[in-house]
């Protein structure tokens, strides 16, 4: 029984789903060619079925299936979720006015209304009789980004600077999302990397010994060295062909492995912090001839701020050809602009063994390549011509010292920390209390590992859950073991066992403590915290009024950034930015820190809609977006100063909304060129919750072809003359024409080459005409509220670790009514998707 | 046991008899991601005396030693998103409708030789390499992608005390397996019946690890061989000076018995600037304009010149009658992403080669790349009616 009701959830889920991937839309007509075989019949002549035969058949019959659909067996009465599937797929057309085609006969406009009426109709009784087989979340497992905030989150870990899931194996995607249940795989090769990230988590967490004593660090300059000072550090401390010991009082930036120079801080570099923590980090510097002689330095943008970037580094088994550098993150970005020295502080959490480096960001290229550069272009530079001939050990050396392009100006560095307010910190006191280690006997290792159990599950613990991992504690203390280490084993296998490595939500209303995870792990990717925990045990956490109070402090809580990141990271594919290498040619998309600004652009946008509870059509409408220099720049907009992003209102033209925000241009091509058809899918699918069909089997591909001179719409026109590829493409490469004035990271262009014009006009297959993206917008403003419910189903699909299902639709189109008749903003629209039956339940 | 195909019966490659009984079979398996200029690497005729093409043209010399293989391929489609079918025949967004998932060839061959060498199988490559190894649970294996690292593996001893701390892990890994499938087992009382489908991939995995540790443990007192090279030190390395390295490492990973499966991948951000020439990916989509076109020559005919390196080597160390190289692409053509008609290239396992092999283009002709995966499989040693896609063994071969 239960098997057969898990299929039909199965089938059911499959339902009504706008973001078919094409992996799915095999599946289902695999169902579909079950549900038909052995029936050729048609089915009872009702009102619906004579307008299906009128006007579908012919190309969706038993002869043809145009785009893989067939219909001449669909039943008006409907029997299972496969035929509410077909019949909800006809009536999106239908309500698109995509169907039929143009050029085929049309249905008279009251035909049309009593066919969407009653197969509405139809498709909502059947909502109501499939309902009670309700949809469910397999036992979903954290996947890599909600372990590693759990587990910073647990043990108070700082998981920006460690990462225990750096060598995890990807997680596998539904419709982008990789928090689905029934996609995930847990693997041997995954168990082999919790046992590693366990250890070494129980490692860091644990931390006897007295309080660290706060320390002051300084280096002035020089920031080079050679000989015996420089014997222990990696070589971007020491002297070289490149590499010279000032005596001047300040160093400039010289580089090896980063662009425009970097330097790192001699007192920390032999192992760096040595303690977890916040430290202030104090760095006197000036920004040196920014304005610059050498117009063959593309990599510079003459008269630009001089970008200086402090970065924390961990060198631990590092080799020399990553720059002696493990992991790497960007701490803070500062703009400067003044030639004389300047203090600049920042207070910074540093995780133990990072250590602090200065880079120029958006320098002229590394050293080297610098030397060699000027060497070639001494004509016309005094400076450099005066150098002359000298060996080849030499002249590196001269040309660099001479060189009078931008540098960075570094007097001298201080660090000081660690600022410590608890000690020992929580995730130690959760692990032992206050014990020390010879304190920790078999009298209080039960309650040890109780304690964390219930911390790590999330919940109280059940009747004999620990049983196992106690005996192996004990059984470890009789081989001889120290109790200490025996302890740290039981936290491990705590740390690797299914309790805490998946979400159990059972079946039907959610429990209470369910119920705060699958809000924690909604909102902040990770564990609740104790206020959640809390409502749970006093059994109110369900109540309307609670749960919606928790969504306000939640949202307001900065760890619900996680949901923004990483719910537009998965919504936008965001990830695709960058995976396919960006042509070396784009020098702003290196050079100027672009892929972090064009990501931050959109989260800061998304929060400011959910913030200030604006209305979702603002997503596609709004008249302003966040930029930072570079990015106006970027977007050929007036100049701004500064590397922090705000909000800046757009002057009437092409930019405006979602659409042409450059991670929306950048993640829908691939780092070279765009193509019109791939980025018609990405705004169907990411902004309206359709996935077109993919193309059948061995249509031909389209081969880019400079040497004739064709565009690729002349191309995609050739195409198109084809019947069949007509079709499907008429319904996609009008949604991406508009976007071909935006090149492969989004900056805009008139023209592919010299004689190539962009053609940006096109029609939607509804019929209304654009010139270009401008009208496109407003078209697809006009269509606000399909975006609106597409992301209702996409924050679903999220919250719920699962697709959205026949059951969903009802609760979804609720949620839509609400919102449209109260004028509803998103933050409502989250906290309706909370409220729903569909969060209550599994 | 083998099925022939009857259309190609006098096409036979003739996997031939096995070679020295005494020799185990041993397969390398080398991708990359963007895959050849069809024009320049499919030569312009068919049999063995074919003109050799112009991306083929640094292999000459073993001429006799391979065959390349026109139309084969998976049928698939996704341009980047389809080339890590390459060895499985099956894409990982559908590998779920696969009794074995999306598992690589080399894979299903590593499983074959088990715990007989110290390492089942070495996945190297440049970078992030390209998405080729999978095994059977569906998960992807990352290359190594420096080759001190791979020398440390392949050649330096773990000293005494680090040999203990391993082998105290290992125990104590064992016992929390047990633990572990204990409160799984706990778990488990609770659950419906597809919660209860997730908890058994757990258990899966808690099986699966133990039966490494095992594999791993047996391998922790037996000395590593030695060296024959000087070692390779951990240092700064362009990638086109890592490549020559990984090809001799390979060699001698063979050579000493400690593997019989490598496999090397090269990726889409293969740093061609190293050879003077633009990015990679950008060249790909080289458009036909001539420009660009040279400058893919320039790294296509690099990557060749390296494979005849590896293929002397091999000889050098007597294993090219016992290796069957495989090199390819699950790209076919990356100017218009297309996973057609890829380039298929076998070498070595002391088959007789038939030089350039143009297999059937017309649609219900064609023939599975997953066959010839199959066949090569069978050759190994590997007992199975099926891969990936196969439809049956491509071509006749004889398994002693």
């Amino acid at each position: 029984m239960n098997n057969r009701l898990n299929s039909q959830t199965e089938k059911m889920s499959k339902v009504l789903d706008h973001q078919l991937k094409y992996t799915r839309w095999l599946s289902v007509s695999l169902i579909c060619v079950f549900a038909w075989s052995g029936s050729t019949a048609f089915a009872l002549d009702t009102p619906i079925d004579k307008f299906v035969r009128d006007f579908c058949i012919k190309c969706h019959g038993a002869d043809t299936q145009e785009g893989d659909r067939r219909f001449d067996a669909l039943t008006a009465k409907i029997n299972t979720p496969d035929d509410a599937l077909l019949w909800q797929e006809i009536l999106d057309q239908l309500n698109q006015g995509a169907m039929p085609p143009e050029d085929e006969k049309q249905p008279s406009k009251e035909e049309l209304l009593a066919e969407v009426d009653a197969i509405t109709q139809s498709v909502s009784d059947a909502v109501q009789r499939f309902k009670g087989t309700g949809a469910h979340t397999a036992l979903r497992r954290l996947n890599s980004f909600e372990y590693r905030h759990t587990i910073g989150d647990l043990l108070g870990l700082n998981v920006a600077g460690w990462n225990p899931t750096a060598d995890f194996p990807p997680e596998n995607r539904i419709a982008g999302f990789d928090n689905n249940a029934a996609a995930q795989v847990t693997s041997g090769m995954l168990l082999d990397h919790y046992f590693v990230a366990a250890e070494e988590a129980i490692q860091r967490a644990t931390v006897f010994g007295p309080k660290p004593e706060s320390k002051n660090y300084a280096q002035k300059s020089p920031f080079y060295f050679e000989g015996k000072a420089a014997r222990d550090l990696p070589k971007l401390f020491r002297t070289d062909r490149y590499r010279w010991i000032s005596d001047k009082g300040y160093d400039d930036l010289q580089a090896r492995h980063y662009r425009g120079g970097h330097i790192g801080f001699e007192p920390l570099a032999r192992g760096g912090a040595p303690q977890s923590g916040l430290y202030t980090i104090r760095i006197q510097a000036a920004a040196i001839d920014r304005t610059h002689p050498y117009d063959f330095l593309k990599d510079f943008r003459n008269g630009d701020p001089i970008v200086m970037e402090l970065a924390a580094v961990n060198r631990e088994g590092s080799v020399e050809s990553t720059g002696n550098i493990t992991t790497e993150r960007t701490l803070a970005l500062e703009e400067l602009t003044s030639d004389q020295p300047q203090w600049f502080e920042w207070t910074v959490d540093l995780d133990c063994g990072e250590e602090p480096e200065v880079r120029f960001r958006n320098g002229a290229p590394a050293a080297k390549g610098l030397a060699f550069k000027l060497g070639k272009n001494v004509k016309g530079h005094p400076e450099l011509e005066a150098i002359g001939k000298l060996g080849k050990g030499e002249i590196a050396l001269a040309m660099l010292k001479a060189y009078r392009g931008p540098k960075l100006r570094i007097w001298e560095i201080q660090v000081a920390g660690p600022h410590l307010d608890q000690w020992p910190p929580p995730g130690h006191a959760l692990l032992y209390g206050s014990l020390k280690p010879e304190q920790i006997s078999r009298s209080n290792i039960q309650d040890r590992l109780r304690v964390f159990a219930e911390a790590a599950f999330r919940r109280p613990l059940r009747q004999g859950e620990l049983a196992s991992i106690g005996k192996l504690v004990f059984n470890k203390i009789d081989a001889g073991m120290q109790p200490l280490d025996a302890l740290q084993l039981g936290f491990q296998a705590i740390l690797c066992s299914p309790a805490f490595l998946h979400l159990h939500e059972g079946t039907g209303t959610l429990g209470d403590y369910a119920l705060a995870s699958r809000l924690s792990y909604f909102f902040w990717s990770s564990m609740p915290d104790q206020p959640l925990i809390q409502l749970a045990a006093a059994g109110k956490l369900h109540e309307p009024g609670t749960l919606s109070n928790q969504v306000d402090r939640m949202l307001a809580d900065p760890k619900s950034q996680r949901f923004v990141q990483n719910f537009i990271r998965l919504w936008l594919d965001l990830d695709h930015i960058g995976e396919m290498p960006v042509s070396t040619d784009f020098v702003s998309f290196y050079r100027d820190n672009i892929n972090a600004a064009m990501r931050a652009e959109t989260e800061m946008f998304f929060r400011h809609i959910l913030d200030n509870n604006l209305s979702p059509r603002e997503f596609l409408a709004a008249d302003y977006t966040f930029l930072n220099r570079e990015l106006a720049i970027h977007y050929g907009l007036p100049p701004l100063e500064g590397v922090q992003l705000r909000r800046v209102s757009l002057p009437q033209g092409a930019r405006g909304g979602l659409l042409t925000q450059a991670s929306f241009l950048t993640a829908s091509a691939n780092g070279v060129d765009t193509s019109p058809v791939v980025r018609g899918v990405y705004v169907q699918e990411k902004l309206l919750g359709y996935t077109p069909p993919p193309p059948p089997p061995d249509v031909p591909l389209i081969e880019p072809d400079a040497s004739g001179a064709k565009t690729i719409r002349e191309q995609l026109a050739m195409h198109r003359a084809n019947a069949t590829c007509a079709s499907c493409h008429r319904k996609i490469d009008p949604f991406g024409f508009p976007l071909e004035n935006f090149d492969a990271i989004g900056g805009w262009r008139e023209n592919y080459s010299k004689d190539n014009k962009i053609d940006p006009s096109g029609e939607l297959p509804t019929g209304e005409k654009f010139q270009g993206i401008t009208d496109f917008r407003s078209l697809l403003v006009a269509r606000h509220e399909q975006f609106t419910r597409s992301l209702t189903e996409k924050l679903m699909t999220y919250a719920l670790g699962r697709e959205h299902t026949l059951a969903d639709r009802a609760v979804i189109d609720g949620i839509m009514k609400d919102l449209s008749s109260n004028k509803g903003g998103f933050k409502d629209l989250v906290r309706a998707v909370v409220l729903s039956e569909s969060f209550a339940n599994n | 046991m083998a099925l022939a195909i009857p259309v190609f019966d006098s096409l036979n490659v003739g996997f031939a008899a096995s070679p020295r009984s005494d020799q185990p079979r041993r397969l390398i398996c080398i991708g990359n991601h963007l895959g050849f200029w069809p024009d320049g690497f499919f030569p312009s005729a068919d049999g063995s005396d074919y003109p050799i093409s112009k991306t083929l043209a640094p292999l000459k010399d073993f001429r006799s030693e391979f065959t390349i293989f026109s139309h084969l391929d998976h049928d698939a489609k996704g341009g980047h998103g389809a080339v890590h079918s390459f060895l499985t025949g099956v894409k990982k967004e559908e590998s779920a409708g696969f009794p074995e998932k999306n598992i690589s060839l080399d894979q299903v061959a590593a499983e074959h030789v088990g715990s007989a060498t110290r390492y089942p199988s070495i996945t190297a490559g440049l970078g992030e390499g390209t998405d080729m190894c999978w095994n059977r649970a569906g998960v992807r294996l990352p290359p190594v992608n420096n080759p001190a690292r791979l020398f440390e593996a392949l050649f330096v001893e773990s000293n005494a005390a680090s040999k203990t701390s391993q082998r105290q892990v290992v125990a104590n890994r064992a016992r929390m397996l047990d633990a572990l499938r204990e409160s799984a087992k706990h778990l488990a009382s609770n659950l419906d019946a597809a919660d209860r489908s997730k908890l058994d991939q757990y258990l899966t995995s808690v099986r699966d690890v133990e039966r490494r540790l095992q594999m791993s443990e047996a391998w922790l007192d037996k000395p590593k061989p030695k060296s024959p090279i000087e070692a390779i030190k951990d240092e700064e390395r362009m990638q086109i000076e890592e490549i020559p390295l990984f090809m001799d490492l390979m060699t001698l990973a063979l050579q000493t018995d400690s593997t019989r499966v490598a496999t090397f991948e090269i990726p889409l951000g293969f740093h061609t600037n190293e050879l003077d020439v633009g990015s990679y990916h950008g060249l790909s989509h080289h458009s036909k304009q001539e420009g660009l076109l040279s400058q893919l020559q320039i790294v296509e005919n690099y990557l060749m010149t390296q494979f005849a390196h590896l293929f002397g080597k091999l000889k050098e160390a007597g294993l090219m009658e016992s290796t069957l190289v495989v090199i390819g692409s699950g790209m076919g053509n990356a100017s218009n992403h297309s996973n057609r008609d890829l380039p298929v290239l076998l070498a070595g396992g002391g088959l007789k080669h038939q030089g350039h092999l143009v297999c059937p283009a017309e649609d219900r002709k064609r023939i599975q790349l997953s066959n010839l995966w199959l066949s090569t499989l069978q050759w190994f040693g590997v007992e199975r009616e099926r891969f990936g896609r196969s439809t049956g063994t491509f071509s006749p071969m004889e398994i002693v």
